[in-house]
């Protein structure tokens, strides 16, 4: 391998309410799983990573280009981290069918069909080509979580973020849908973040694992 | 007859669009921000829900007066003044239509999913962006209830059009106020067929309206 090491570096606290969130970890090309018990903040360690939050104290670097860092009060914006993120059930916009979902983050000075030739392709990617017009209530659980899957990736993302991706999907559904995660982030040699309570889910993805305990808090 | 339900279609639609815009526009921005002085900025923007239409009305027609600064301002500016004008009729009933669009917006808007909008920051969109293919779209529904009843608002306003834009007949004459003098003047064959095409107006425009919030059944593309 010729490419360049890709590495996020989080050493990250956040507040939540009463709760201080702390996390420290690196993460490499491939799939980095955060696991730990609920209430750990583990969500909002990839909220954090998003920059869909600031935080209080810390940093967070991404292929040494500082994202996040209290000390500066630096803080790039979410939009320009050129991030993909995937919600527990999906997080797709009821009123879009699965193609203008996944149109949506195609930029505006993209031409009509060419937006629509790229969200077709990404959905024939993630297999679920033949619910193109379908709107999200009439998915399951997998189908919703492949849009969702393909509307993250079609805007090229150099860091996947995967919020307990695979909950709300029934079983059978699960092991395909990993897999089909495995091999697009190994295709697009891209870093990867997953949140899960699932160790199955550890397993089959081969990830690095990071575990977020009650660590020591700071009193406030 | 066929003047102020004229005058009436006109002041309702354009009132109505003018109310359905500025409310959104104004619900959204008191849902997502949090300036000082947002409390009273909602309670001076609702004020027409709790006033009587005629202290509104006059209250319009001191700050919109031919002799007022901005009555003066827009006089210069459009040739026009706003008091007894069908400008006046239009803004005298967007001004009562507001505050039911605004409170729906602001709800509405405060009830969207955040990681819907999460999730389309992520994929790159500026604010503007998401508020526009996001926020107010899945919040549309109840956003469309409160102009629904921005219409009916603006339809049925009486005292505050009254007050501002007077009771010219032909000019700023709308059926509410038509069918006040049909009566004062005993006219009771004109008092009864305006109140029925103003009735009807309304179930028309309320059917109208509702469509708006209507979820398509299945996406065309």
């Amino acid at each position: 391998m010729t490419l360049p090491v890709t590495t996020l570096n989080v050493d990250i606290e956040v507040i939540a309410g009463a709760t201080v969130v702390a996390a420290t970890f690196t993460a490499g090309r491939g799939i980095t799983a955060l696991i730990g018990p609920s209430g750990v903040g583990k969500s909002l360690t990839l909220a954090a990573i998003a920059g869909l939050v600031r935080l209080r104290h810390g940093s967070v670097t991404f292929n040494d280009v500082s994202w996040s860092d209290a000390s500066t009060s630096r803080h790039v914006r979410t939009q320009e981290r050129r991030i993909g993120m995937v919600f527990q059930d999906g997080a797709l916009l009821p009123h879009r069918s699965a193609r203008r979902n996944v149109e949506l983050g195609l930029g505006a000075d993209v031409r009509r069909t060419q937006r629509t030739h790229t969200a077709d392709e990404w959905l024939a990617r993630v297999g679920i080509a033949h619910r193109a017009a379908a709107l999200p209530a009439t998915m399951s659980g997998g189908e919703r979580q492949r849009v969702a899957l393909a509307r993250a990736l079609a805007t090229k993302p150099a860091l996947l973020l995967l919020d307990e991706p695979f909950s709300a999907v029934d079983s059978e559904a699960r092991a395909a849908l990993r897999q089909l995660v495995h091999d697009i982030v190994d295709e697009q040699q891209l870093t990867a973040v997953l949140v899960t309570h699932d160790a199955q889910d550890v397993a089959q993805l081969g990830a690095a694992v990071v575990r977020l305990d009650d660590l020591p808090r700071p009193t406030v | 007859m066929w003047s102020p339900l004229w005058i009436t279609i006109r002041v309702t639609v354009l009132a109505g669009s003018l109310a359905a815009v500025v409310g959104t526009v104004a619900g959204y921005t008191l849902a997502k921000s949090r300036f000082r002085g947002r409390r009273l900025v909602e309670a001076v923007l609702s004020l027409p829900i709790v006033l009587p239409p005629t202290v509104l009305g006059y209250y319009l027609l001191v700050v919109l007066g031919r002799r007022s600064t901005v009555g003066q301002w827009w006089e210069d500016l459009t040739g026009s003044p706003i008091a007894f004008t069908l400008t006046g009729a239009v803004v005298a009933a967007s001004v009562s239509a507001l505050p039911y669009v605004l409170r729906a917006a602001r709800a509405a808007i405060e009830g969207v999913d955040p990681r819907l909008e999460a999730a389309a920051r992520t994929m790159g969109l500026a604010e503007s962006r998401v508020a526009w293919h996001v926020t107010v779209p899945v919040a549309r529904r109840s956003i469309a209830a409160g102009v629904a009843l921005g219409f009916a608002r603006a339809l049925g306003d009486f005292g505050a059009t009254v007050m501002l834009a007077g009771n010219i007949p032909g000019r700023t004459q709308t059926m509410p106020i038509a069918l006040y003098d049909a009566v004062q003047a005993n006219d009771q064959g004109r008092a009864r067929s305006l109140s029925i095409v103003l009735g009807l107006l309304a179930i028309g425009l309320l059917m109208v309206v509702n469509r708006l919030g209507d979820t398509p059944r299945r996406a065309t593309r």
